[in-house]
C-alpha cells in the first residue's frame, strides 16, 4: 500500500516544491521569500510525520477476532451479526439447555428455575451475542476510520505531488486544478439498532428493546439513514507556493475529520454504556434464590428437598 | 509504476495534413519533426508550404493539448473545465494570446493566436535555397522559440489571473 511510503512522498514534495519555487521565482511569481526557499518549505516532512504513524487498521483484527470467538460462544438463536454482514455464527448447541434436561427434577422450585433461568437462558445468551457484536461494531468503526485517513493522506500527497509535476518544468494552457475527497465521516455511520430478545420473567415490558451501535459503513447489512457522503473539494495552483498552502489546509481538514470522527464513535460507546444499563435485566439472569440458600433451607420443600 | 513526470516525458502526438505527405512529430520536450513525402518538398512553393505548415501545427498542437489531457491523473481530469467567471476570463484570455518564434536565420517565423490559429511566414526563396533537410532544421528552430514564447506568455497570464 503506498501509504508506507507518505515519509518518502513528503520529502518528494519538499525537493519539489523548493525546484518549482525557483522557477516560480524566475518568473516574478509571488511570494518573496525573507528566509530563502529552502528554509520556507523545511516544514513538509514535519508535517506529515504524525500521519505517518497512524495506527494500522489491521491492528484491530485481532480484537475483532476475539470478539468473533465471543460471539461464536454465545450464539444461542440466531447467527447473524447484526453488524458485520461478513459474519455469521453457527448456533452453538452446546448452549441448548431445554426443557427435556433436567426432566427428573420436579418440585417448586425446580419449576421455578427451570422457568427463570433456564428457559429464558438461550436469550440472555443471545442477547449478549448482540451485546457483543454492538462493541464489535465500535471497533469496526475505528478500523474503518483509520483505512478512510491513510486513503485520504495518501490522495492528497499524490495529488500534491502530481499539481507539483504538472507545474514544474513547463506550464500547461488549463487552469492547474485537481478534486480530493474526505472520506473519513463517510465511512462510519450510525447502523441500525439490533433488537434484544425479550426474556422472562414475565415483568418483561412490552415492546423490543434494541441496542444501537455505530459501525463502520461498508460492513454494516442495513442503515436506518445513509451516512454522510464523502465531500469533495477542488484544490488548485500555479505555484509552488499556493499548491503547498493547499496542502497544508487539506491536511489540516482531514485532522479534523478524525478527530470528529473519534468523537462519533466515542458517542456510540457511550450510548452502548447506557443501553446496557437500560436493558440490564435482558442481558444477565437475576442471581437464583437457589443459590443463596441456607443450608437448612437448600433442604426443604422450598430448596431441593422432597415434597412434604 | 512511473511516476506522472515520467508519462508527459513520454508523450508524442503526430498529425498529417490531410491530403498529403506533410506529417510532423512533437515530444512532450517540444522537439519538432516534419516529414515530407518522396519528393513532395520540391514541388511546394513557398505559399502552399506556408498554408500547410499552418493547418499541420493547428492539428499538431491540438493532439498536444489532447494527449497532455488525457495524461491527467484522475483526479485532475475530474476538475477539467471552468468552475467560475475568473476562469473563464483567463480561458477568453489565452484564447486571443499571441506568440511567435523565428530560425535564428529568421527565414521561418511561426506565429498562433491562442492555441488553433496559426501563421507560417518564410522569407521569399527559402524552398529553393533549403534542402528538406534544412527546411526541417530551421522550422524545428523557430517552433521551439515559439512554444518558449507562449510558454512564457501563458505563465504570465496563468500569474496575472490565478496567483
Amino acid at each position: 500500500m503506498s501509504f508506507d511510503h507518505l515519509m518518502k512522498h513528503a520529502n518528494d514534495i519538499q525537493a519539489k516544491a523548493i525546484r518549482n519555487a525557483k522557477i516560480d521565482q524566475v518568473k516574478n511569481a509571488p511570494p518573496v521569500y525573507p528566509d530563502g526557499i529552502e528554509g520556507y518549505y523545511s516544514y513538509i516532512p514535519s508535517m506529515f510525520e504524525p500521519f505517518s504513524q497512524m495506527p494500522d487498521p489491521a491492528s484491530y483484527d485481532h480484537m475483532i477476532g476475539n470478539m468473533d470467538k465471543s460471539m461464536a460462544n454465545l450464539c444461542t438463536l440466531s447467527g447473524v451479526d447484526p453488524f458485520d454482514k461478513d459474519h455469521t455464527c453457527m448456533i452453538n448447541t452446546d448452549m441448548s439447555l431445554g426443557a427435556t434436561d433436567m426432566s427428573d427434577w420436579n418440585g417448586k422450585a425446580a419449576n421455578l428455575f427451570k422457568e427463570r433461568f433456564v428457559e429464558p437462558f438461550p436469550k440472555y445468551s443471545q442477547n449478549q451475542f448482540t451485546l457483543v457484536a454492538t462493541v464489535k461494531s465500535g471497533l469496526l468503526a475505528y478500523q474503518a476510520k483509520w483505512a478512510a485517513a491513510r486513503r485520504d493522506i495518501d490522495e492528497l500527497a499524490h495529488s500534491v505531488e502530481n499539481a507539483l509535476d504538472l507545474t514544474g518544468t513547463q506550464m500547461f494552457p488549463d487552469k492547474n486544478k485537481w478534486e480530493i475527497q474526505f472520506t473519513v465521516l463517510a465511512s462510519i455511520t450510525a447502523v441500525g439498532a439490533a433488537i434484544l430478545a425479550l426474556g422472562t420473567p414475565p415483568t418483561s415490558p412490552v415492546g423490543a428493546l434494541a441496542l444501537t451501535a455505530i459501525g463502520a459503513y461498508a460492513q454494516t447489512r442495513a442503515v436506518d439513514a445513509p451516512p454522510d457522503l464523502p465531500e469533495k473539494r477542488t484544490l488548485q495552483g500555479e505555484t509552488a507556493y499556493q499548491i503547498t498552502n493547499e496542502m497544508t489546509e487539506a491536511l489540516n481538514k482531514i485532522n479534523q475529520t478524525i478527530d470528529a470522527a473519534d468523537e462519533k464513535i466515542a458517542a456510540g460507546f457511550a450510548r452502548t454504556l447506557q443501553d446496557i444499563t437500560d436493558s440490564r435485566r435482558h442481558l444477565i439472569a437475576n442471581r437464583p434464590a437457589l443459590a443463596d440458600q441456607s443450608s437448612t433451607e437448600i433442604r426443604g420443600y422450598d430448596g431441593l428437598g422432597p415434597p412434604q | 509504476m512511473s511516476t506522472l513526470a515520467e508519462r508527459l516525458d513520454s508523450i508524442r502526438v503526430r498529425a498529417t495534413v490531410p491530403g498529403t505527405e506533410i506529417g510532423a512529430e512533437l515530444r512532450h520536450s517540444g522537439e519538432l519533426t516534419v516529414t515530407f513525402g518522396p519528393s513532395v518538398y520540391d514541388w511546394l512553393d513557398e505559399r502552399n508550404l506556408e498554408h500547410f505548415m499552418a493547418i499541420l501545427f493547428r492539428l499538431l498542437l491540438a493532439e498536444w493539448v489532447r494527449a497532455h489531457r488525457a495524461a491527467l491523473p484522475d483526479e485532475f481530469r475530474a476538475a477539467l473545465g471552468p468552475d467560475d467567471q475568473q476562469e473563464r476570463d483567463y480561458l477568453a484570455a489565452r484564447d486571443t494570446l499571441e506568440a511567435t518564434g523565428a530560425s535564428a536565420d529568421g527565414r521561418v517565423t511561426i506565429s498562433a493566436v491562442g492555441l488553433e490559429n496559426f501563421t507560417v511566414r518564410l522569407t521569399p526563396g527559402s524552398v529553393r535555397e533549403l534542402r528538406e533537410q534544412k527546411f526541417v532544421e530551421r522550422t524545428r528552430e523557430a517552433f521551439r522559440a515559439f512554444l518558449d514564447d507562449q510558454n512564457t506568455k501563458i505563465s504570465e497570464l496563468k500569474y496575472r489571473f490565478f496567483t
